[in-house]
């Protein structure tokens, strides 16, 4: 994967990482918030 | 409030008395007097109150005009009021008493539109109450004006008369309520919502869109749905094709589901906007068309977009009088001068063709002997003679290079080996090998003669060729194109040149390059040097490319044709998406919209049909398991994916699995904030190497003629050989194997469109195996192992075992049936339903068991055996070679189900010119079952003793 497309990727789990956690207190939306959350961490992000 | 009672009458000296005289000491008693006394009393306020508060029940006595005031004093007097009649008029009065009304009087008012009231009242009612209106889909009640048992509907409810604000809130909660089933809806679908102001139907719409199908004004629905053609299917139908009408090439910008199923066949659509259908397969018209360049260009882009299985067929041509356009669109595809009786007015269209063709060859030579044979064969209606002739004398490199009597002696008597030297004179050896690779071929599966011209071989490769006999592709059509007009193959060499790394070396790509290619001429055309696009511009074109070729659902924006629109081309796409995702209530759709901004793929499609080789982000959660396979050992031991790779499947699997919708918008705007996100590569690049991966593990597991040799030579037990007559026989005892086998099925338009099965018994078994050319491109075997060995090859019957596949070609795998649609020449594997389903060889056997021994919904007693489906053809172009039947895999082994490698086994693996057999004795692992059984119950049976003799212990112990 070149830099730029890192880039992206890490930029992409931020955002829906950002958005979800707005959203995190909603029983429909706990699981999908814990694990973009997880790949954040697992990122460094 | 005003006031509504009678005036109070001035009392005179005695009057007066008598009232005081009658007020004094106010009781039960005296108040049951009030109908005795005089009007002027009893119209008199101080009078009424007194004997009302003395007993309340008499105020159904005080005449109405004296009601109002002392009502509004104390409102609870309105649960005394007998007379419905009464209370109507207190309401219509004072609209805030209408909270006093009981149930069945409400019910009335509400609903029994003879009665004449001011209904705001309606407005002033407990939320509660309003709510209770809007929710019942229907009330039962005695109405109070006529006392008779009545139904009304919600649907029937004047929503003008609620508080708006109130029915927004309504709306609110109806979208958290849980639903039971489809049916369970708001009840304001139903409800005439143009009653209400347009900028809460707005709201509502926005809430929901589906309210845009309920009665809402169609002047709200436009007003919502804007410019923006991800919302057009909102509209009303009488509005979309008013404006598809005024604006035609909208057309091409729409949903397919409105495309073909709403206005294909409307009689008073506009010409030009029937002409702009992706999807029109019967009504293409070239006559319509200003050029050839303009129909050919159309034509590419209709059948790549086209979801039926069956080719576009150009039928509608006989009204187009020039005849130089007919034969130009002849060599491009010889199907718009193909010859039948099932086209519309058959008569007329083969007289012009006829003509044309006619017309043509004089044009080369006055005198050939071609011109009365055509005629000669059009009297005889001879249309097979004709086709043949159309198909050569349609390519002036054979007309120039092959004598007239040699093309007349192949149409009029057709062999392979004639036309393998027509080619040969035309187009050299090179060209002729091709041919003589697929000895079955005849000219009906050739779609045109000019994919055999060197210059498409040089460019591309013999695979290339190859595919376009394999498959129905538009590539045929374009090597027409690109061998007739060299400028066009320069233009080529210059996007080959700058979508390098865009697509693969595969047939599907190639199809997909060549209409991208056609999309892309136009603005080519305009920049005289494509290397000095900027990068912006170029991420700009790969951007549009991708919409074209992979968000199949729905285009949004026309192909930028100038340089302005390649420079806006990003800027507007956002616009549409984003415009669309804030008015979009509907997660489905919420998730299509980000994944083909972002992601540059579709998330799921309306088609049921399920093209497994340009899959969806829903069909690639769901069909790789991608939440197991992001996690599974083999996967992270493979070395195939970086962390990237798998985080960013990951990110996919997590949007594919959120369902809430503001959530999904919060994510589309986080996106948005970021335009760097978008990746359209990405995706469709994952999403052909995760199947892949699955099936390589596969592939590495399967048992091979050498694995098995490698076996016997480390003595392992299960496992022994012989050799009979040069074939070696391998026979699986009982030891641990992994098997992928099939039977020589063909399809159901195999062989002459007759024959199933290849019998083995047949003679040219091997060779029907792998000349033949009107199969289908699929075939289903089974994956076996030492616990699971059912498959489609029964009990005492041979197959076929592959050990050398590549994984490229497998396309699907299913615990049970995969539902794989087996289509002749089809290009791409469909599939329908959710039964793919790729998984790690271990696990895909341990599903095969469950699904075929559990309670799984999936189970079916007609499929007891997994299926892996795989393309028959090497997909890789560039690797396939001469002499292989353009690409044909071939079996590695015999495969016996039983113990029975008699002399047709041998005869068998002799004639694919096979080494090996490997047989499955199926008493050896009956047995090796057995002794597992029996050491697994003595084992039960240890432990049941132990914990008797525990009990008896502990019962022993109890008893001292």
């Amino acid at each position: 994967m070149k830099k730029d497309d890192k880039e992206s990727l890490n930029k992409l789990i931020i955002q829906i990482e950002k958005a979800l956690e707005k959203n995190k207190d909603k029983e429909s939306v706990k699981e999908s918030y814990q694990r973009i959350e997880a790949l954040k961490k697992k990122r460094n992000l | 409030m005003e006031s509504k009672d009678l005036q109070p009458v001035k009392l005179g000296f005695f009057q007066k008395l008598r009232k005081n005289f009658y007020l004094r000491g106010m009781n039960l008693k005296k108040a049951a007097n009030y109908t005795k006394l005089p009007p002027y009393l009893m119209t008199n306020s101080e009078v009424i109150e007194a004997v009302v508060d003395a007993n309340p029940t008499l105020i159904n006595e005080i005449p109405a005009g004296n009601i109002q005031s002392l009502v509004e004093k104390n409102p609870e007097l309105m649960e005394q009021i007998s007379s419905f009649d009464k209370k109507t008029k207190i309401i219509n009065n004072n609209p805030q008493l209408g909270i006093y009304l009981n149930q069945d009087e409400l019910y009335t008012l509400v609903f029994n539109r003879f009665i004449h009231i001011d209904r705001s009242f309606i407005e002033h009612l407990p939320p509660k109450v309003q709510y209770q209106l809007l929710s019942n889909a229907s009330v039962e009640y005695k109405d109070a004006a006529s006392g008779i048992k009545t139904y009304s509907s919600s649907a029937s409810l004047h929503l003008e008369e609620f508080s708006e604000d109130l029915i927004i809130q309504y709306a609110l909660a109806e979208e958290k309520r849980p639903k039971t089933d489809d049916r369970d809806t708001s009840k304001l679908l139903n409800m005439d919502l143009t009653r209400l102001s347009p900028e809460t139907q707005m709201k509502l719409l926005y809430i929901n869109n589906k309210y845009a199908s309920s009665k809402i004004s169609p002047e709200v629905i436009e007003d919502f749905v804007g410019d923006n053609p991800l919302l057009f299917d909102l509209l009303p139908e009488n509005v979309r094709k008013q404006k598809i009408i005024e604006n035609p090439s909208i057309v091409k910008t729409l949903p397919k589901t409105i495309q073909w199923e709403e206005y294909l066949l409307s009689p008073d659509m506009h010409p030009i906007a029937r002409n702009a259908l992706e999807y029109d397969a019967v009504r293409f018209n070239i006559k319509e068309y200003s050029s050839p360049e303009d129909a050919k260009n159309d034509f590419i882009k209709r059948r790549y977009n086209t979801r039926s299985a069956n080719p576009v067929h150009p039928y509608k041509v006989s009204d187009i009088k020039n005849n130089e356009f007919l034969c130009e669109m002849g060599k491009f595809d010889p199907t718009f001068m193909e010859f039948s009786d099932s086209c519309p007015d058959p008569a007329k269209r083969n007289k012009q063709l006829l003509e044309s063709i006619q017309e043509y060859v004089k044009n080369k030579n006055q005198n050939s002997p071609i011109i009365p044979a055509l005629e000669e064969a059009y009297q005889k209606k001879d249309y097979k003679q004709l086709n043949h002739l159309v198909k050569l004398v349609m390519n002036d490199d054979v007309m120039e290079k092959v004598s007239s009597e040699e093309l007349l002696d192949y149409a009029k008597k057709p062999t392979h080996q004639k036309l393998v030297e027509i080619i040969r004179q035309t187009y050299g050896d090179k060209s002729a090998q091709i041919l003589e690779d697929r000895p079955r071929i005849t000219i009906d599966e050739i779609p045109n003669t000019y994919i055999f011209h060197p210059d498409i071989i040089q460019e591309f490769n013999i695979g290339a060729v190859h595919a376009t006999l394999s498959y129905r592709m538009n590539a045929s059509s374009e090597f027409s194109e690109l061998a007739r007009y060299p400028e066009k193959m320069k233009e080529y060499r210059e996007f080959s040149k700058i979508t390098d790394g865009f697509f693969e070396d595969t047939a599907i790509d190639l199809d997909r390059k060549l209409v991208a290619f056609e999309y892309s001429k136009e603005l080519l055309g305009q920049i005289p040097d494509v290397t000095k696009l900027t990068d912006a511009q170029k991420e700009n074109l790969y951007l549009a490319i991708n919409d074209i070729v992979t968000t199949k659902e729905q285009v949004v924006l026309p192909f930028p044709t100038s340089i302005q629109e390649l420079n806006t081309y990003k800027s507007q796409r956002a616009r549409i998406y984003d415009e669309a995702i804030a008015k979009t209530s509907d997660s489905t759709k919420i998730k299509n919209y980000i994944c083909q901004r972002f992601m540059g793929m579709d998330y799921t499609r309306e088609d049921a049909n399920k093209n497994l080789s340009e899959n969806t982000a829903a069909d690639m959660c769901r069909f790789y398991n991608i939440k197991g396979f992001v996690n599974a050992k083999e996967t992270l031991e493979s070395g195939n994916f970086t962390q990237d790779d798998l985080d960013a499947l990951e990110a996919m699997d997590i949007i594919s699995s959120t369902e809430d919708v503001p959530a999904l918008k919060d994510i589309a705007s986080s996106l948005s904030e970021n335009e760097s996100i978008i990746n359209n590569t990405r995706y469709q690049n994952l999403s052909r190497r995760v199947p892949r991966q699955y099936a390589q593990e596969m592939i590495n597991q399967l048992i091979s003629p050498e694995k098995a040799e490698s076996m016997l030579q480390q003595g392992m037990p299960g496992i022994s050989i012989r050799e009979n007559d040069d074939i070696k026989i391998i026979t699986l005892d009982g030891a641990d194997f992994f098997a992928y086998v099939t039977n020589p099925y063909l399809g159901n338009s195999g062989l002459d469109g007759s024959l199933h099965n290849i019998g083995l018994e047949t003679d040219e078994v091997d060779k029907i195996w792998k000349e033949f050319e009107n199969g289908v491109s699929t075939w289903s075997g089974c994956a076996i192992s030492q616990d699971e060995a059912k498959c489609t090859i029964a009990q005492n019957q041979m197959g076929f075992g592959f050990s050398n596949i590549d994984s490229s070609q497998i396309v699907a795998m299913s615990a049970t049936d995969a539902r794989l649609s087996h289509n002749s020449r089809e290009l791409n594997a469909n599939t329908t339903g959710n039964f793919v389903e790729f998984n790690y060889s271990s696990e895909f056997m341990n599903k095969t068991a469950k699904r075929l021994e559990g309670d799984d919904p999936y189970r079916d007693s007609t499929h007891k055996y997994n299926e892996i489906a795989s393309q028959r053809r090497v997909q890789k172009l560039s690797e396939i070679q001469p002499n292989t039947y353009g690409g044909k895999t071939m079996p590695d082994y015999i495969y016996t189900y039983g113990k029975n490698s008699g002399e047709n086994g041998i005869q068998l693996a002799k004639k694919f010119g096979l080494k090996y057999i490997i047989e499955y004795n199926e008493e050896a692992y009956m047995k090796r079952t057995a002794e597992k059984e029996r050491k697994e119950a003595t084992i039960q049976q240890r432990e049941d003793s132990n914990f008797m003799k525990g009990l008896k212990n502990i019962s022993q112990g109890e008893e001292r």
